[in-house]
């Protein structure tokens, strides 16, 4: 069944059709809440919000543009809820520590541990980490989301040139950050 | 899909970034959504209007918003300057393909929860205004 099949059905209260519909999203979806969230536990809870406020809200959904694009709006506001929710609770706390942010897992059997795809990415979540928040939101909804430049614009209430500035500005502060990590891929 | 390439394709990080969730997780979140005494906020969920309005700016990229109202875009063209509280890029001077009217993704230029400033100068959401300068301002961390 495609996309607008499960809606309907989604929307006449069909839990099945809304986990189909939602799951086909759902590496984009946590990688929304990961990326802005900055950390599993935060990522989790942004995740559980996201999905709550998708199913409760699917008549608020009209259907005619793409369903990814709505489902990551909702994950991005609700990421940033829970970053700024962190920040007011929190003390200072770092967690973006430089030394932190690369993991570094070793198997129990003493194989070698190193695994480079999990400590580039890791790079990268510290990196976006340091981000001002509405940097990173731009960023994680243009790369994880494939938001265009319009619906972020609509998302942020800016401009879509805001949104251009703000992207390229933030490539170069990714640049500067990830230049000890960034190697040809 | 957007014309340009990714930020992090552009240097150097691939689409391995993006992992699926833990099944345990993903199964967990979907479990409490379908509980009925779960409350999310009703704030996170955009209005989004799908319907493009007729006449509705097409290319609002083209549109320079500065402090000078007689400021011509194409004096703009190739700078990179700040006038104001806008800062002029032109390393991406196309649209990306989502923000024409009509587009099946049903992009809206206008309608959303979030009405946005097409003065970006009295945007009080704009960068400048609000001192980014690149680096998150409660954590005060700069580089690595």
């Amino acid at each position: 069944m495609d996309e607008a099949g499960l809606l309907m059905q989604a929307r006449d209260g069909d839990q099945r059709a809304f986990a189909a519909l939602t799951g086909a999203h759902r590496t984009q979806v946590w990688a929304v809440c990961l990326n802005i969230c900055g950390n599993p536990h935060d990522a989790e809870d942004a995740l559980q919000n996201t999905l709550i406020a998708a199913w409760q809200n699917l008549h608020k959904f009209r259907g005619e543009a793409r369903f990814s694009t709505w489902l990551h709006r909702i994950a991005a506001n609700n990421a940033l809820m829970v970053v700024r929710r962190r920040k007011a609770n929190t003390q200072l706390t770092d967690f973006t520590d430089p030394d932190g942010s690369v993991q570094l897992t070793d198997d129990d059997d003493g194989a070698p541990a190193f695994d480079e795809r999990v400590a580039v990415r890791d790079a990268v979540h510290a990196a976006l980490a340091r981000l001002p928040d509405d940097f990173r939101e731009a960023v994680v909804l243009r790369e994880f989301g494939d938001l265009s430049y319009a619906d972020i614009a609509a998302h942020q209430g800016i401009g879509v040139q805001t949104v251009k500035s703000r992207l390229n500005r933030a490539r170069t502060q990714l640049a500067e950050l990830l230049r000890d990590t960034m190697s040809p891929s | 899909m957007p014309e340009e390439p990714s930020i992090l394709a552009s240097l150097g990080f691939d689409s391995g970034l993006m992992a699926p969730p833990p099944p345990q997780v993903w199964e967990a979140a979907l479990q409490t959504a379908f509980d009925p005494t779960a409350s999310a906020d009703a704030d996170t969920v955009p209005e989004m209007d799908d319907t493009p309005a007729p006449g509705a700016p097409t290319h609002d990229d083209d549109q320079l918003v500065v402090d000078e109202p007689a400021h011509d875009a194409a004096h703009d063209h190739g700078d990179q300057a700040v006038h104001g509280d806008t800062v002029l890029v032109d390393d991406v001077h196309a649209d990306d393909g989502h923000a024409h009217d009509g587009h099946p993704d049903g992009s809206d230029p206008g309608h959303t929860d979030i009405v946005p400033h097409q003065s970006d100068e009295f945007d009080h959401h704009d960068d400048y205004a609000h001192g980014h300068d690149g680096y998150d301002d409660a954590g005060g961390h700069h580089g690595l």
